[in-house]
């Protein structure tokens, strides 16, 4: 279980939702609910078994591509964050 | 007294050695806020119209807004407005690190330099006043040499803005190096030469003065909350610096690979982008003065000649333009190249355009080896980049030629050489491309110092970046031109106010919006500023600029992008092409620009700068 925020194109997707309370025990697990709870998130998380380069995950404030991967644990305590890619100014 | 302002523009005349003092009043100041709005303002009024460039005649500004010095986040920033070398019409630059804030607490709003001084010299500057000194011992030097024999003459507290070799020697893409080797750069158009022209080596900024504000305490508050918003949404960016995207760009057929030819490129970008930067070689990051986000990099150099030392390291456009542009996919090679132009002065994104450009002239036969050199031009190839980079900055070689710029380079090698020429108004690309995203495609089309994509900035809220409470048009796939050039319209006057405040967009990206901008504003100057009032000063500051240009003959000839991105398809994420022509006549609407592309007198009075009306705007 964590506790996820979204930002941007994830909240506008959502309709305006900017968190959700989500099952799972590592972050792979995570993505797969969201994408199984809202569709049109579908494809997007997740790519080919991976973290999809569109989106930012963030685990207790750190990228999770760069602290971990989808069998990072997730804490029923953790905070996981969905931000938009940005690329570059 | 005006608050959030000093109320003083220091000018300097380096052919007479005098400095003198205008008053900025506050009307001036409301209409036109500070940094690029001002600039643009003194630019025309200066008379620098029919001034060459590089001569003594053209005069740089150095600008500061209301909000500089006042510690509220992300801040800490300065605009350089000149006439530029490499385009011939308006020219911009900004820069963070910490000269801002310094300045500015020496008690100014602007910095105006002209003339020419007869032998090197730089500007030391206080809150005692402006003294010009001897630069002679510093001409030579690379840019943090520079920096590191300035702050040891004038103090460590000091900070430094200077050019390198490249400036010096007149390179038309040098810049303007701040705050040395983990600093920033004011690197587009050539405002390094401008400043090389004047025999300007650099300017030393010392001033602790408080900057007065109306409100402290709603400045504080904002602070604090914004500040912890911004630290929690960019904490991506923290941790993969400005590169963090890069895999995404390549998706979506945004970054440039292969002089802007090629589609694909997964595998490269994979080895280049901000993580892998961030796993293999980072070793601490930086950031400029009052800001949350920390993007900068400082890097570890791998093999070469900087091994094991702790350098910068490269942005996503360097990351784009010396890197996939150029089939580079070593990132030793990359910080490599980075380390190469910062010290020398020069702007990655303008060199590493050139140098694409070259690659593919030589690859189709327009250069041979007599015009290289010798040299065998081959992408990928970072023995060759090295070197180029060297003799753009010296002028030898097929580096005098490049240093030119694209458009000058095509010009010399005849037509072929303009289907891959990249550049709009002569100002080369930066890493985002008008096929994968039409805001791209619009704003960079219609900027007004050339190929931008800051003065527009809406590619990444294109794909939704931010938006609620933006305020943006609603947003339509990015393959859809319907709404995109009211998109444009509106981000970039919003733009137009970031760059005269001088705050670092990615505070936007951080969840900034409108309105607790406006009241930053509100509380420092004790202005009433509405949001009408804020889009209108916008406007007003993108009008100016366009109307200078107007009058240098720019028209909607000019408004267009590289043939390569009007008539290539490049494949992978992006195999379109814009529908750019549709999308300016919608957008021309929008300004209020006859079908030519010039101001109207009507909406110049509008904008309450009818007395620009007979300088060039269209009298329809």
């Amino acid at each position: 279980m964590a506790q996820v925020t979204f930002n941007g194109f994830v909240v506008y997707s959502l309709g305006g939702m900017k968190e959700a309370e989500v099952t799972g025990e590592s972050l792979g697990e995570i993505l797969e609910e969201l994408e199984r709870r809202f569709p049109i998130l579908e494809g997007k998380l997740l790519t080919e078994g991976e973290m999809g380069k569109r989106f930012i995950v963030t685990i207790d404030g750190r990228n999770a591509r760069l602290v971990g991967d989808l069998l990072s644990p997730v804490q029923a305590d953790s905070k996981v964050r969905i931000i938009n890619m940005l690329t570059g100014g | 007294m005006m608050k959030g302002y000093t109320g003083k523009i220091v000018e300097v005349d380096l052919s007479s050695r005098s400095v003198s003092i205008t008053e900025l009043d506050e009307d001036t100041a409301r209409k036109f806020i500070g940094g690029s709005g001002l600039g643009a303002k003194l630019l025309f009024d200066r008379n620098t119209l029919a001034k060459e460039p590089l001569s003594a005649d053209n005069i740089i500004v150095f600008a500061v807004g209301p909000l500089t010095g006042t510690r509220l986040f992300n801040t800490d920033r300065f605009d350089v407005v000149t006439k530029s070398p490499l385009t011939g019409i308006f020219a911009e630059s900004s820069a963070g690190g910490y000269w801002a804030g310094k300045f500015k607490k020496c008690g100014y709003d602007a910095l105006v330099i002209s003339g020419a001084a007869s032998s090197p010299v730089y500007l030391s500057i206080s809150e005692k006043g402006v003294e010009i000194k001897d630069a002679r011992p510093l001409w030579g030097l690379d840019t943090f040499a520079a920096t590191d024999a300035l702050l040891a003459a004038e103090g460590p507290q000091a900070r430094a803005a200077v050019i390198g070799p490249a400036g010096e020697n007149l390179v038309k893409l040098a810049g303007i190096i701040s705050d040395g080797r983990h600093g920033r750069v004011a690197g587009r158009c050539g405002v390094g030469a401008v400043m090389g022209s004047k025999r300007l080596k650099g300017i030393v900024v010392n001033g602790a003065r408080p900057v007065e504000v109306a409100d402290k305490e709603t400045i504080r508050s904002i602070n604090r909350r914004m500040s912890e918003i911004i630290r929690d949404n960019m904490q991506g960016m923290k941790d993969g610096g400005t590169g963090v995207g890069l895999e995404a760009s390549e998706e979506l057929g945004n970054l440039p690979v292969r002089n802007w030819y090629q589609g694909s490129w997964p595998e490269g970008a994979r080895r280049i982008t901000g993580l892998t930067m961030a796993k293999n070689h980072l070793v601490k990051t930086y950031s400029c003065g009052n800001c949350a986000i920390r993007c900068g990099r400082v890097v570890r150099a791998g093999d070469g000649p900087y091994a094991g030392q702790e350098i910068a390291g490269p942005e996503y456009e360097t990351l784009g333009l010396l890197g996939s542009n150029l089939l580079v996919d070593d990132l030793t090679a990359i910080i490599h190249s980075n380390e190469l132009c910062n010290r020398y002065g020069l702007d990655t994104i303008s060199v590493g355009g050139v140098i694409g450009f070259a690659m593919e002239a030589y690859e189709r036969g327009l250069l041979d080896s007599a015009a290289t050199g010798g040299m065998k031009l081959a992408w990928g190839d970072q023995g060759c980049i090295s070197q180029l980079i060297e003799d753009i900055a010296v002028k030898r070689n097929l580096g005098a030629l490049l240093g030119e710029g694209v458009r000058r380079a095509a010009e010399r090698l005849g037509p072929p050489a303009q289907e891959f020429a990249a550049e709009v108004k002569g100002l080369e690309p930066p890493a985002h491309d008008g096929r994968a995203k039409l805001t791209a495609a619009i704003g960079m089309a219609t900027s007004n110092r050339g190929a931008c994509h800051l003065s527009g900035f809406a590619h990444d809220f294109e794909e939704g970046a931010v938006l609620e409470d933006l305020g943006t048009p609603p947003l339509t796939d990015r393959f859809t031109k319907t709404g995109k050039a009211e998109n444009v319209f509106y981000m970039q006057n919003l733009m137009g106010m970031m760059d005269s405040l001088l705050v670092c967009k990615f505070a936007l990206f951080g969840g900034l919006t409108v309105d607790p901008l406006i009241a930053a504003i509100n509380a420092t100057t004790g202005w009433s500023m509405d949001r009408d009032e804020f889009f209108t000063t916008g406007e007003r500051i993108f009008a100016i600029k366009r109307l200078y240009n107007n009058r240098l003959g720019v028209s909607r000839g000019d408004d267009t992008l590289p043939a390569r991105m009007m008539r290539h398809r490049r494949g992978g994420g992006t195999n379109q092409l814009p529908p750019l022509f549709d999308m300016l006549d919608e957008y021309y609407s929008l300004r209020d620009w006859d079908e030519l592309g010039r101001m109207r007198v009507e909406r110049l009075a509008s904008l309450g700068v009818e007395e620009y009306a007979g300088n060039g705007a269209g009298n329809v």
